[in-house]
């Protein structure tokens, strides 16, 4: 049975749109090859929904505010008191605590050189992200929610959506995440991840970094270190650990005894979290 | 249902339902003209759809499920605002006013095709966007609209005809003078 053109062109829509039987569909294949009239219109049809839909999707006036999804998470989210594993994951963490790095920045660079000096520049980059984000939000470019950060830069970022858990025990206190998103500072993109502690606004952030640079430094560290040590910026703390494939910071205005714990309490969950 | 179990249901919601927020909110914007109403919209989606997840089965389209439960939340406000459904008889006045077909240009910028599917009626571009933005299969969009499926297809093809004459008539297609009209659009 051969289809005529005006009953191709009443099922145009549903031949597009995959819609019609297997055999039927054979028949219009077969008409369309002989038929430039109605592959016209089939094409044309082909790139109206093609158009519509790269449009729609693109135009950035129909685009949802960045915050749009951490407020359906904040809202959805079921907040999880401690589970026991986190506690767990703690102590674990205590045991390989000397893979913190954390020591004068003066001292470091004059011991390891090249890599430390950068360490220390890394350092003072996630300080700047924390003044100028998470304190002041002097923000040179709009951050992004952590998922589309993890489309577009890094993959790893998606698993920081849920990691560290909202609520992070320290010592029968709180730390608690009040913001994620993905943000930009000097040309360095960081998963930032905004908590507050003992009144005071900590920045975690995470950014990628390849483990052959800093491993000279993280290792030499590590011999000498048993516990996480506060690293000094110009006069300001912070703590590193090296996690996969990237360089994690913890920084914020906190007498040095609790930055150190509360970075003892992020690294093993961050740990786990980036090198599944 | 346990806290573990909670923890369970959201992890699989965060992975299979959480993407599809920016496209919701496309739609949902699309459809209200305004912005709170859309995040309010989708929001509630998100809320019912956690509410209803042990429905959802996994591996099937979720965007579709989560549209379906969009639509029908619209329909829900808009009955309990007292208006009327997006039905009117626009099937049949749609036809009249397709009878002439235009081909579709050869050249279509994203302004064009966003200006012309806006003329169009709300009801045809529903359909028409939830096929060719969404890619609902007829089946999908028929249960989210609460149409027949024949109601469907003719809904696209008399909307897609009116698309094609909608493009057709913007004045830049005839005289090329978008330049003179938009100012300093670059």
């Amino acid at each position: 049975m051969t289809i005529s053109c005006r009953d191709l062109r009443e099922m145009a829509e549903a031949y597009l749109s995959g819609e019609i039987p297997a055999e039927m569909r054979e028949q219009v294949q077969e008409h369309l090859a002989g038929c430039p009239e109605c592959r016209a219109e089939v094409d044309g049809i082909r790139v109206l929904r093609a158009s519509l839909q790269r449009a729609f999707l693109a135009t950035p006036e129909l685009a949802a505010s960045t915050d749009l999804s951490e407020a359906i998470r904040r809202q959805l989210k079921p907040v999880a008191p401690v589970p026991r594993r986190v506690a767990a994951w703690r102590y674990r963490w205590l045991a390989t605590a000397a893979a913190v790095v954390v020591v004068s920045a003066t001292a470091l660079a004059t011991a390891m050189g090249v890599d430390a000096s950068r360490l220390v520049a890394l350092a003072r980059g996630a300080w700047g992200d924390h003044r100028n984000c998470a304190v002041a939000f002097h923000l040179g470019e709009r951050p992004i929610s952590l998922e589309e950060a993890s489309w577009i830069f890094d993959p790893a970022f998606a698993r920081l959506q849920t990691t560290p858990d909202t609520w992070i025990p320290i010592d029968g206190r709180y730390a608690l995440v009040t913001e994620r998103h993905s943000c930009v500072f000097e040309g360095r993109r960081y998963a930032h991840i905004v908590l507050k502690f003992r009144g005071e606004l900590v920045s975690l952030l995470i950014a990628p970094e390849e483990p052959s640079r800093m491993e000279t430094v993280i290792r030499a560290v590590t011999m000498t270190a048993q516990r996480v040590r506060v690293l000094n910026v110009d006069g300001a703390p912070a703590t590193v650990f090296r996690v996969s494939e990237h360089l994690a910071f913890v920084v914020g205005n906190l007498p040095e005894e609790d930055l150190r714990r509360l970075t003892e309490a992020l690294a093993g969950p961050v740990r786990l979290a980036l090198a599944g | 249902m346990s806290e573990r179990d909670d923890e369970r249901r959201w992890a699989a919601f965060e992975a299979e339902a959480m993407p599809h927020v920016d496209r919701l909110f496309r739609l949902a914007l699309w459809l209200e003209r305004d912005r709170a109403v859309a995040e309010d919209l989708v929001q509630d989606t998100l809320r019912q759809a956690l509410e209803s997840f042990a429905r959802y089965t996994p591996g099937t389209n979720c965007r579709a499920w989560l549209v379906s439960i969009l639509q029908h939340l619209r329909s829900n406000r808009r009955r309990a605002a007292g208006r009327s459904p997006l039905v009117e008889d626009v099937d049949d006045a749609a036809a009249l006013a397709a009878r002439f077909v235009p081909p579709t240009p050869e050249v279509l910028t994203d302004e064009d095709v966003l200006a012309a599917l806006k003329r169009i009626p709300p009801a045809h571009q529903e359909v028409i966007l939830l096929c060719d933005v969404e890619e609902l299969s007829y089946k999908e969009i028929a249960e989210a609209l609460s149409i027949p499926v024949g109601t469907v297809m003719s809904r696209l093809h008399r909307g897609r005809a009116l698309l094609r004459n909608e493009l057709a008539a913007l004045p830049e297609k005839l005289g090329g003078h978008r330049d003179a009209a938009s100012g300093s659009a670059t």
